[in-house]
């Protein structure tokens, strides 16, 4: 068995022997983009020849230890190469078509992010293909249906997809005759199979992923989910047992070499490649459909302990409690790159918004843990970033006058809101039609059977389902400061409006006296308080409200997410002090839980004031970080209470949750010495990371993050 | 009827089965050199001084109508170099200097709970503990509340949530007998076999302590011993072989677990302004602790642990 060092070495080692260097790749996807402008052809058409071109000459590499064939020198959307070509031109299209389309949206867009206020976009990266239509179809299957449909109705469409699916095969074919060059006979009579059936075997099965995740992210959509890989992929492990080809040993090998591959290319570097567990099954009545290749696949990850790929489990009262108990023992030796689902819940917010019940066997959280339909849902689950506690720096705006009542004060914020968010939601809505013109997916579409039955891209909302993320961050921040402006102006008469106006303005300097006060006296968010626990429901009950009411140009409309990802460092670099003692230009509050330090009732308190939301107004995923002392955690008592605390949270309405157990000490003490820390790996937000590759700033808020769980 | 109340901790692990809620009561009849819970020594509501997060802004010494505060040396450019002085014994623990203080460097610990008052704090966390937790009811020593916890575990029985008793066994049986009925659960302490070395170390000798333990056995109440193991003053190897007879005749255990000394508790005398009993040893390691559980599980037939 190798060592995630190994893993990487060989992968780095690897000697490329076949296809064109970066640079004349790059060149040539420009120059096949140039000419299809010039000729006026279709964008769809001209979009997959440039997919063409890239697998056609993108290098490859095959190692004479490899399990798989999967080494491609990847640079078309990837920023460890420098920005690539395919990236630069979704870039200039995406702001072609803005100013084009909506040039004070586009304006209005930037200049809201500098405020740290909100951010819109078209988000082509998270939205999942259908894995089970692709293992079942093969390649052949896929070329066979786009051929077909073309041939009833041709369309720039369907002549995009036959396009695309033929480079899906000639991709396989010449990655089998360079394994076949080096040597790898087996590894090309797999890939020779895979260009003319389906897969049978997991290995072909699994080969057909890898295979696929390089031609999607090559034609420029991330793969921010692997579908439900326990259910996906046992047929062939069970075909594969009853004929002796593999022992569960063996396929366990074959699932450690199948996911270092995603370790090996990422190297903790990007936001980790998703896999799901889990869950029920389709069909009444519920049963949950974890099975032996779940087992098999955590003991792989556990063998591997790299920060990609990372594992999500939809859990639902018939999870098996083993399965729980392994993930909770993962985390205790540090392996934490995983989050669990609240699939109930999931489901419910799921009907909440009109989904067809048979379909919710199919929920999958997309990159982090957005919950949408594997391979029928169209899910820009970032389409918006926006910051709930914005608002608050607005009442002390200069020239705004001093409210008379926290009456006014409360009616003035939620009237910011009301007028930040729709403006945020209408340049949104500009930017979900742009998708097409950026960017048309052939080969994601390929794998939709609603958008090859209505001969639409996916980008033209040919799925089943189509929705807008709208990303609310930094809830603890907004109800924190205004509970401070509360308590400090209004209750207590501690300092006038004005002067608080002013002490926020010179960032608490000379009134540290103040700020420790708003830090510590004002009810907080994620105590179990209830007036921060009524006044944050009313803040996520008016945004949920506006987001799933807005005009949007999908049938699914938008939908709310409580979460932030490390938007919150970015957001707060941008923002001014605020009334919760925080201080200007450092991070908002972090996803759905509260203020660093502020939970003055531990995780306990966070669950009590998370319960008194309705998470199912959330579908676009609302996610807790608990920060646990490395010993809190320990032993069997701490493996229990794991189990137990993601049961209790799921109980009283949580949605997604994942753990750090870190203690501050050692990521001081990486922070000196990262050689010997190189394999330390934390969970960032919804991905993990090495933490010595994080830079500084990132590595001090996370300390602080352990430093404030009482490490 | 009230039960004077140092702290109420939530999501706790190691005191009883599960996930619980654990509620420290205030006094203690044993008076242990290593008490890692100094401020539950005494009954009363105490001034905790934090040092670490004091500021020397004297806005307690304005606030404070006896004078209990003095500050000397440092400077206004170097405020936390000031010596911050609390003269105890003229506290009327008014609070008010509590309030001034916005670091939260003071506090007072200690304040009274009828059991009515306590179950809804309880009940908070009731879906934590679905998984075999409940509430731990620890200290300070809580048998010298019995009627008032007999109170509150009936009121936490009612509800369908397990209770576990907390205790150092320095208590009389007519304590226990109150409590029992509403109890699932009896953490008692084992400080050491030998009375005369236990009376220099906690104030008192072993005999009630041991009786006790025996009638639990009798009476066949689940109890799980836990024995804080405090290099130079319990670790003798004869002390776990007497240790290891005793407890071989009492037939209800159900674990034993060994406690190892840690020195973390320190600044808490300082915040409680108490005399430091600690003792200066090291931690015992786990090669140590081994070999004392080996020789308990040599006579016992439940887990004997260490964490």
């Amino acid at each position: 068995m190798m060592r995630p060092d190994q893993i990487e070495a060989s992968f780095d080692e690897a000697v490329f022997v076949d296809g064109l260097p970066i640079s004349d790749v790059s060149a040539g996807v420009r120059r096949v983009y140039d000419e299809g402008e010039r000729s006026g052809a279709p964008f769809p058409v001209t979009r997959a020849r440039m997919l063409a071109y890239a697998l056609g000459n993108a290098r490859l590499a095959v190692n004479k230890q490899d399990a798989f064939a999967g080494i491609v020198e990847r640079h078309y959307l990837d920023s460890r190469y420098g920005v690539g070509e395919i990236a630069r031109i979704q870039g200039e299209r995406a702001e072609a078509v803005a100013r084009r389309d909506f040039p004070e949206g586009f304006a209005r867009t930037n200049s809201a992010w500098a405020e740290g206020r909100f951010f819109t976009q078209a988000d082509l990266s998270h939205t999942s293909p259908d894995w089970d239509r692709l293992l079942a179809f093969g390649i052949p299957g896929l070329i066979a249906e786009a051929e077909q449909r073309h041939a009833a109705n041709p369309t720039p469409f369907t002549e995009s997809v036959v396009l695309a699916c033929h480079a899906f095969r000639d991709f396989a074919l010449r990655f089998a005759a360079v394994c076949n060059r080096e040597g790898r006979h087996d590894l090309a009579a797999t890939l020779d199979a895979l260009a003319a059936r389906p897969p049978e075997t997991l290995h072909e099965a699994l080969q057909l992923a890898i295979l696929y995740w390089h031609v999607q992210e090559t034609e420029g959509e991330w793969v921010r989910s692997f579908g439900i890989f326990d259910r996906q992929y046992l047929p062939f492990l069970e075909r594969d047992l009853a004929a002796g080809r593999l022992t569960e040993e063996s396929a366990e090998d074959m699932l450690v070499s199948f996911f270092a591959l995603f370790h090996a290319e990422s190297k903790g570097r990007d936001a980790g490649a998703p896999f799901c567990f889990g869950g029920y099954l389709p069909g009444e009545p519920l049963r949950d459909g974890s099975n032996r290749l779940t087992r098999l696949a955590w003991r792989a990850f556990r063998t591997l302990g790299t920060p990609s790929p990372k594992f999500s489990i939809r859990v639902n009262p018939d999870t098996p409690r083993e399965l729980l108990r392994f993930a909770a023992e993962c985390i205790q030796e540090g392996k934490n790159a995983m989050v669990f689902a609240n699939e109930p819940l999931v489901r419910k917010a799921m009907l909440r918004r009109g989904k067809d019940p048979s379909d919710l066997a199919n929920f999958i959280p997309i990159g982090c843990y957005e919950p949408a339909i594997m391979g029928k849902e169209l899910s820009c689950t970032m389409q918006c970033v926006f910051n709930l506690s914005k608002p608050v720096e607005d009442l002390f705006a200069d020239g705004a006058a001093a409210p008379a009542t926290w009456e006014e004060a409360e009616a003035r914020y939620f009237a910011a809101l009301e007028r930040d968010l729709r403006e945020a939601l209408a340049i949104a809505r500009r930017w979900e039609r742009a998708w097409n013109d950026i960017n048309p997916s052939p080969m994601l579409s390929a794998t939709m059977a609603e958008c090859m039955e209505r001969g639409l891209d996916v980008s033209q909302f040919g799925t089943k389902y189509a929705t807008s993320g709208v990303v609310c961050a930094g809830l603890a921040t907004a109800v924190d400061s205004l509970l401070a402006i509360r308590t400090m102006v209004f209750d207590r008469g501690m300092i006038s409006f004005d002067d608080f106006r002013a002490v926020l303005l010179a960032d608490w300097e000379g009134r540290e006296d103040l700020r420790q006060f708003a830090l510590r006296r004002p009810p907080k968010w994620g105590c179990g308080d209830e007036t921060a626990d009524a006044l944050a429901r009313r803040i996520c009950d008016l945004a949920a409200d506006l987001i799933e009411k807005a005009p949007s140009a999908k049938p699914g409309g938008f939908q709310m997410g409580l979460w932030s990802i490390d938007w919150c460092i970015g957001i707060g670099s941008n923002m001014k002090a605020t009334p919760d003692g925080r201080h200007a230009g450092t991070p908002v509050s972090k996803n759905s839980g509260a203020n660093f330090g502020c939970d003055a009732e531990g995780p306990a308190g966070v669950v009590g004031s998370l319960s008194r939301l309705d998470h199912a107004r959330f579908p676009d995923g609302a996610v807790l970080d608990v920060m646990l002392p490395p010993r809190t955690i320990a032993g069997e008592e701490g493996a229990e209470f794991l189990v137990n605390f993601v049961r209790t949270l799921f109980a009283r309405g949580g949605q997604f949750v994942h753990f750090n157990s870190l203690s501050p000490d050692k990521l001081r003490e990486a922070q000196r010495d990262p050689a010997k820390y190189r394999n330390l790996q934390v969970r960032l937000c919804g991905w993990n990371v090495r933490f010595v590759d994080l830079d500084r700033a990132h590595q001090d808020w996370i300390i602080r993050e352990a430093e404030g769980s009482g490490a | 009827m009230k039960i004077p109340i140092a702290a109420i901790r939530r999501l706790t692990l190691h005191d009883g089965p599960g996930t619980r809620t654990t509620v420290f009561v205030k006094g203690c009849p044993l008076h242990c050199h290593w008490c890692h819970n100094p401020e539950c020594l005494s009954a009363r509501p105490q001034l905790l001084f934090h040092d670490n997060l004091c500021v020397g802004c004297g806005k307690c010494a304005e606030a404070c109508p006896e004078g209990c505060h003095k500050f000397s040396g440092g400077s206004g450019a170097e405020p936390t170099a000031v010596c911050h002085d609390i003269d105890r014994s003229r506290c009327r623990l008014c609070g008010k200097c509590v309030e001034a203080c916005w670091r939260g460097a003071l506090e007072i610990c200690g304040r009274d709970y009828t059991p009515e008052a306590l179950l809804p704090l309880l009940l908070r966390d009731a879906a934590f503990y679905e998984s075999g937790g409940g509430v731990t009811v620890s200290g300070g020593e809580p048998l010298l509340y019995a009627e008032a916890v007999a109170l509150l575990f009936s009121l936490l029985h009612e509800r369908g949530i397990r209770t576990a008793l907390d205790t150092c066994g320095e208590a009389s049986w007519s304590a226990f007998e109150a409590v029992l009925p509403f109890t699932d659960l009896v953490l008692f302490d084992i400080k050491g076999m030998d009375p005369e070395r236990h009376r220099e170390n906690t104030g008192r000798d072993n005999r009630r302590i041991h009786d006790n333990l025996s009638r639990l056995g009798e009476r066949g109440v689940p109890v799980e011993i836990r024995m804080p193991v405090v290099p130079g003053c319990n670790d003798g190897e004869e002390e776990f072989e007497a240790a290891a007879r005793f407890l071989a005749d009492i037939p209800s255990l159900t674990a034993v677990r060994l406690l190892p000394y840690r020195s973390l508790a320190r600044s808490k005398y300082r915040a409680a302004g108490l005399a430091d009993t600690m003792p200066d040893v090291p931690t015992p390691d786990a090669a140590f602790l081994e070999t004392r559980a080996a020789i308990l599980r040599r006579s016992l037939a439940v887990s004997v642990r260490f964490t």
